[in-house]
């Protein structure tokens, strides 16, 4: 058995005490999927479904790759670009989400990190250079159809916000579909599952602790998602204050006052991501915008 | 000792045990409240007590010790 | 308006979502919170117990459950029981009225003829407490331990007991090796009788005491996905004092057309023998419990226990249950009703049992019984915390002589809490 933190294109299937569960490393995250009830062989013929799904969605999304589609767009030079059936709802996503958070959520704010490097240590840039890239950040500038789109010169678009849910909550359709039976897909603490093993069962979700005065939380989850947004290891620490990784595009600057981390249910993951994600936006009123929704959360600060 | 024959086909019985059971993922009935072997332990233990200061059998389930001037 | 423009943007998150992943129809249901560590648990219940003209006894237990990291689990558990009534005293039904000593010495009762003689003057008041820690040695084995003390006003006990236990097959299967001792000492009012003395001599002196040991071997196997049994060997070595010091035999003296008492006599050492098997079996939504004893042990006695309980579910949280429960007992070697004195005196049948050392007991405990116990039992879980119960059961129970015939009611509310 090959450990899966060796290797970048294997999966891994080992029995748990109710079933089977499905190993692999993707998106930067250690992937998990549970289930119940079938034998060995449709056991790894589901894996392999989700490991190449999975694989899929990373490789066509990052942007570190240099031959997709988000190479494609990040280096077409102020051209449009034709997009699949699945790029496109992406984009209408984001600009759904774009709309319904009065422009916090922008997905043209990656090219932020060329001055942002949130490694833990007291680099701050320096006024200027942030406001030198403002006007290559804004989703009103992009023009964008079905099938295809088209940034001005120097824009980038960034996936990374909506990759990983969006894959969880992809891959527990897929195999749902494959095999009607409870599973729980977890990647990296994104989670989503239709249902739990057994009636009086609940699937036992941790939650990681930020900081030294939180405690790990064990969450009960019988259907729905878990998506967290948060610090992580990901902020700057200057002068006694914290610069978190979640920026505002208006401004170029961390959001100030936004919790540590926060951990959003919903029914699907996207939405539980999206729904964490603005929160972290509106900064100290974060626990304010979801209880208004009447949402289940958890945040630390 | 009247029972030894009970003791023998017990064994015999047992012996193959080892085919029986089911998966871990069949436990799902197993694992319900009222299918626990403990599950009416307070009934139990008020029975014993019973049972004990009225007959003179004790144990089985548990130990048959005494524990009280009933008997 | 801010609300309902919150409750748009929640509305428009949840559509978007479900365009992204292609979902049609109802997505599912968000069910989470946030796991509360119920790790404790207090149990409470209170017995009433009552036979008819003869024993009532009303007992309040209260138990606590700890669970911790780890898998290890602390329990204690703390019994009252209050006793008044009577029982019988050993003496057998006579046609002439007869007379007794009351258990101080102070005093004497009278018992009409044809009654079963009753000694009413029994009453007590006994606390216990127990505490039990139970935790993995590995991933595939458990060792429990723990100890008990009871004490009421002439008795008292304390025991030790532990086990371990092992699962094999995937779990399938558990087997347990239990060990327990327990020291049991007497301080009966007025002293213990001397061993062959007649009652209204009231020979008495001392205290005395009883060591019991036991061992229990267990096997728990799955048997099917609905269906697990527990196949149960114990073995129980008791030596001491083992007569109870308020039981007489009636010793009928020919000679003298008399009736006397002879405080009884039992071995001063049993072994018990063991065997039960029990099954518990789920159907669609009930489940049946059903259990066998056998027991046979060297003072010749040889039981045999049927109990049935059928869980029939009244809903996902409420069951009801009733229970049958069949009990047959043989008598002991040593069981007499009483003693003929054929041509001797009282004074003579007591000396010559005294010199050959003989065992005799008319306790109808130790004659041959059969019992029966018919009941109902109610029960309740609300809100996944707490649980509620009662149960209502019959027990009758009869034997050779007329003081073996008892009818008892035995009642009981449950109340359990999760927190």
């Amino acid at each position: 058995m090959t450990s899966q933190n060796d290797c970048k294109d294997c999966w891994d299937v080992t029995p748990f005490e109710a079933g089977w569960k499905c190993t692999f490393t993707a998106m930067a995250s250690p992937c998990e999927i549970l289930w119940a009830q079938c034998s060995i062989e449709d056991a790894r013929g589901l894996s392999e479904m989700a490991f190449n799904e999975v694989k899929r969605i990373e490789q066509k999304f990052s942007r570190y790759r240099d031959n997709n589609i988000v190479y494609q767009i990040n280096n077409s030079n102020g051209q449009q670009v034709d997009i699949d059936d699945e790029v496109g709802r992406l984009l209408i996503f984001a600009d759904q989400c774009y709309q319904v958070s009065d422009g916090l959520f922008d997905i043209t704010s990656g090219v932020l990190r060329k001055v942002w490097r949130f490694d833990g240590s007291d680099k701050v840039p320096n006024a200027r250079d942030i406001v030198d890239l403002l006007p290559l950040v804004g989703w009103e500038k992009v023009r964008h159809t079905p099938s295809t789109v088209q940034l001005s010169l120097g824009m980038e678009l960034d996936f990374g916000g909506i990759g990983k849910e969006y894959a969880v909550d992809r891959v527990l359709l897929m195999l749902s579909e494959q095999l009607q039976q409870p599973m729980l897909i977890n990647f990296g603490g994104d989670i989503a599952t239709n249902g739990a093993l057994f009636p009086d069962h609940h699937w036992s979700i941790g939650v990681e602790a930020i900081s030294n005065e939180a405690v790990e939380k064990l969450l009960n989850v019988s259907g729905g998602a878990i998506a967290t947004s948060g610090d992580s290891r990901r902020f700057l620490l200057r002068d006694g204050v914290r610069y978190t990784h979640v920026l505002n595009p208006k401004t170029g600057w961390p959001i100030e006052n936004a919790p540590h981390s926060m951990t959003v249910a919903a029914p699907s993951c996207v939405q539980a991501g999206m729904l964490s994600t603005i929160a972290l936006l509106q900064g100290e009123n974060a626990e304010t915008f979801l209880d208004e929704m009447d949402v289940t959360y958890w945040s630390q600060r | 000792m009247r029972y030894r024959w009970v003791a023998v086909l017990v064994v015999l019985a047992l012996s193959g045990c080892s085919n029986l059971g089911v998966k871990p993922w069949e436990r799902n009935i197993l694992a319900k409240p009222s299918m626990m072997l403990e599950e009416n332990a307070m009934d139990s233990a008020f029975d014993d007590h019973i049972y004990f200061s009225k007959e003179a059998s004790s144990g089985g389930r548990g130990f048959s010790g005494g524990g009280c001037g009933c008997n | 308006m801010q609300l309902d423009k919150k409750k748009r943007v929640f509305d428009l998150i949840a559509l978007a979502s479900c365009s992204l992943i292609g979902v049609t129809g109802a997505a599912s249901v968000s069910s989470a919170s946030e796991a509360s560590k119920n790790d404790w648990k207090v149990d409470t219940a209170l017995l009433y117990y009552s036979e008819d003209d003869r024993v009532t006894a009303v007992e309040p237990v209260i138990g606590v459950t700890k669970i911790f990291g780890n898998d290890k689990v602390f329990s204690s558990k703390l019994t009252v029981d209050t006793l008044t009534g009577s029982s019988h005293n050993g003496a057998a039904v006579s046609d002439k009225a007869q007379t007794f000593t009351t258990p101080s010495g102070n005093d004497t009762y009278t018992v009409a003829p044809g009654d079963v003689p009753l000694d009413d003057t029994f009453l007590d008041t006994r606390v216990a407490l127990s505490a039990q820690m139970k935790q993995p040695l590995d991933r595939l084995s458990t060792i429990t331990y723990g100890a008990n003390f009871s004490t009421e006003y002439d008795y008292r006990s304390i025991g030790i007991n532990g086990s371990y236990a092992r699962d094999f097959n995937q779990r399938n299967t558990t087997l347990a090796l239990g060990l327990s001792f327990t020291k049991d000492a007497m301080d009966p009012e007025g002293g213990i009788p001397v061993l062959y003395s007649l009652m209204e001599n009231q020979e008495k002196e001392g205290t005395d005491t009883r060591t019991i040991v036991d061992a229990l071997f267990g096997i728990t196997q799955v048997i099917d996905r609905n269906t697990i049994m527990q196949f149960n060997y114990g073995i129980g070595s008791s030596s001491g004092y083992h007569n109870d010091p308020f039981k007489v035999v009636t010793i009928v003296d020919e000679v003298n057309d008399d009736l006397a008492y002879m405080y009884e006599s039992r071995p001063e050492s049993r072994v018990k023998h063991s065997f039960y098997w029990r099954t518990k079996h789920h159907f669609d939504k009930d489940m049946v419990d059903f259990s066998l004893r056998l027991m046979t042990d060297d003072w010749g006695v040889t039981s045999e226990t049927l109990d049935v309980r059928y869980r029939w579910s009244l809903s996902e949280n409420s069951y009801l249950e009733p229970h049958i429960r069949y009990y047959t007992q043989s008598e002991a070697d040593f069981y007499v009703d009483k003693i003929n004195s054929g041509s001797s005196t009282t004074e003579q049948v007591s000396a010559s049992y005294k010199a050959q050392g003989e065992d005799f007991s008319a306790d109808y405990r130790l004659g041959n019984l059969d019992t029966t116990t018919v009941g109902l039992k109610w029960g309740a879980r609300i809100a996944g915390t707490q649980e509620f119960s009662a149960r209502i059961e019959l027990y009758q129970q009869s034997g050779d002589t007329e003081a073996a015939d008892l009818d008892a009611l035995i009642t009981q509310i449950g109340y359990t809490f999760n927190f």
